[in-house]
């Protein structure tokens, strides 16, 4: 009991301070809190608010707009974060105290998700707020959908922060997750807006998989007619996961 | 009434390549509790590699090393939560302040130790609330070393502990270094200051090319390299050729 307290202060000590650094350093504010925001108001001001189409608009590519989120955060915040304390050295000083990997792992995960999360709840009221945007279905449903997609896209930023050998190549690699998927998945241009071939090499995005579920259980479907984009992010998320413990280092020369 | 001491530290015929480069070439010595052991040598002469491959964060090639008879990477949590460090390039997160890197460290041990009469020992208590990063060369060393002993180690590696020091600070690093070894820590340095490992140690050895060049006693030391003292005992024996 005593032991698990000490846990669980631990974890909270950590968090705390992980917490702050990253609301210190402006790049997650703007790209993981702003933007989002921005977009959403953006396209409510192209397509007229709630007289004109802007609440459907908002509705139709809801799940987009949380997804900016997730992506700025899972697949440049996350790896960039951790292949940087590795750079720096900063993962070596902790090599030599009594912290073990998956309590460091976790913080981040922990953090860098909260951090999400708050930009999604932003999106939202925005949209609830200023265009009487009202989403339907299950918000429980729509949550646990929401953790499904920010578990698998963090699990590829957890990867590429493992496999990338140093700081550069890692931001090379986010970018190579990143953008793409921002562009192609209907963050930013609308899915359906796509020619019918781009739309066939962008259905295959792991985000654009997560991008259907959250619109499909916005709109009120059920999990079980989304099984097969469950099953590919659940897939993701577990062979991500399994890669990124599995090659963990403390620092880039300890082979 | 005589106790004995089980050692510490022991290494045990530490090899470490760098390709076909020896940079740790069979290091073998143990450290006693309580004991202040030096690791002499100039720049390149593999001190670092060899704490680093002591401690595990680098791998070596040969050599069996044991910190208080456990193997430092097998046993790497138990280790190190009686074992303490400074690294010579100790670097921080981005924006942590002196009190936040101070309390994300202390709450890694159990029990959690009180780091605050630490900061004021070291003259830090009035930059608590400072960005790490806009400390002076002096305090982030003092810092550093404040952070590697502050959850009362067994042992403590201490990598170029006076680097960037001001002559004050550094009595008062010795000072503190000293106090620890009467409670009983033991204290591995490396360095090439002559008159700090002369105050400090009881015993150390020199470092030539990744060999030992002379070791023991500081008297011992200065026998070896026939000076009058241990800096000159130190330029005669790294000036000899090989």
């Amino acid at each position: 009991m005593r032991l698990l307290l000490v846990k669980i202060k631990r974890f909270v000590v950590l968090s705390a301070t992980e917490f702050k650094l990253s609301l210190r350093s402006f790049d997650m504010v703007l790209f993981g809190l702003l933007m989002p925001i921005a977009i959403v108001i953006v396209i409510g001001i192209i397509y007229g608010g709630k007289d004109g189409g802007g609440a459907e608009m908002i509705g139709n590519s809801f799940g987009a707009y949380l997804a900016i989120g997730i992506c700025a955060v899972g697949l440049m915040g996350l790896p960039l974060t951790l292949s940087d304390y590795r750079q720096k050295k900063i993962l070596k000083r902790l090599a030599v105290t009594p912290a073990h990997p998956a309590l460091l792992l976790g913080v981040q995960l922990f953090v860098q998700a909260l951090v999400a999360i708050f930009s999604a709840l932003l999106v939202t009221a925005t949209g609830v707020v200023f265009y009487e945007y009202a989403p339907e279905g299950s918000p429980v449903l729509f949550f646990t959908a929401y953790l499904l997609v920010l578990v698998s896209i963090f699990s590829i930023g957890l990867c590429i922060a493992s496999v990338a050998s140093d700081a550069k190549k890692a931001g090379l690699y986010c970018s190579i997750a990143y953008f793409p998927m921002l562009l192609l998945s209907g963050t930013t241009v609308p899915f359906e807006a796509f020619p019918p071939g781009v739309q066939k090499v962008a259905a295959v995005l792991p985000l654009s998989q997560g991008i259907m579920l959250l619109n499909g259980i916005s709109s009120g479907d059920a999990f079980t007619e989304h099984i097969a984009r469950v099953i590919i992010l659940m897939a993701i998320a577990g062979i991500c996961g399994v890669v990124s413990v599995k090659t963990f280092r403390w620092d880039m020369e300890s082979a | 009434m005589k106790t004995t001491h089980e050692p510490v530290l022991t290494v045990d015929g530490l090899v470490k390549h760098y390709g076909p480069l020896h940079a740790v070439d069979g290091l073998t010595f143990s450290v006693e509790p309580g004991e202040i052991f030096g690791i002499l040598g100039p720049n390149g002469a593999g001190k670092s590699t060899s704490l680093e491959c002591i401690l595990g964060t680098k791998s070596m090639d040969k050599g069996r090393i044991r910190i208080m008879g456990l193997d430092p990477v097998q046993h790497r949590r138990a280790v190190f939560a009686r074992t303490g460090v400074q690294f010579q390039d100790s670097a921080w997160q981005n924006g942590i302040r002196v009190g936040e890197i101070c309390a994300a460290t202390a709450c890694l041990y159990d029990p959690e130790p009180d780091w605050r009469p630490l900061l004021e020992k070291f003259d830090l208590a009035k930059r608590e609330r400072a960005q790490v990063s806009t400390l002076s060369g002096g305090e982030r060393q003092k810092l550093s070393i404040l952070l590697a002993c502050m959850h009362a180690p067994e042992i403590v590696f201490l990598d170029e502990l006076t680097a960037g020091l001001d002559p004050l600070a550094r009595r008062d690093v010795w000072k503190f270094i000293r106090g620890l070894s009467e409670e009983g820590t033991a204290v591995v340095l490396t360095s090439h200051y002559m008159d700090e490992v002369e105050t400090l140690c009881k015993r150390g050895l020199m470092l030539k090319n990744g060999a030992i060049a002379a070791e023991g006693s500081i008297g011992e030391l200065i026998e070896t390299g026939k000076g009058k003292n241990l800096d000159e005992a130190y330029v005669n024996i790294m000036e000899a050729s090989v």
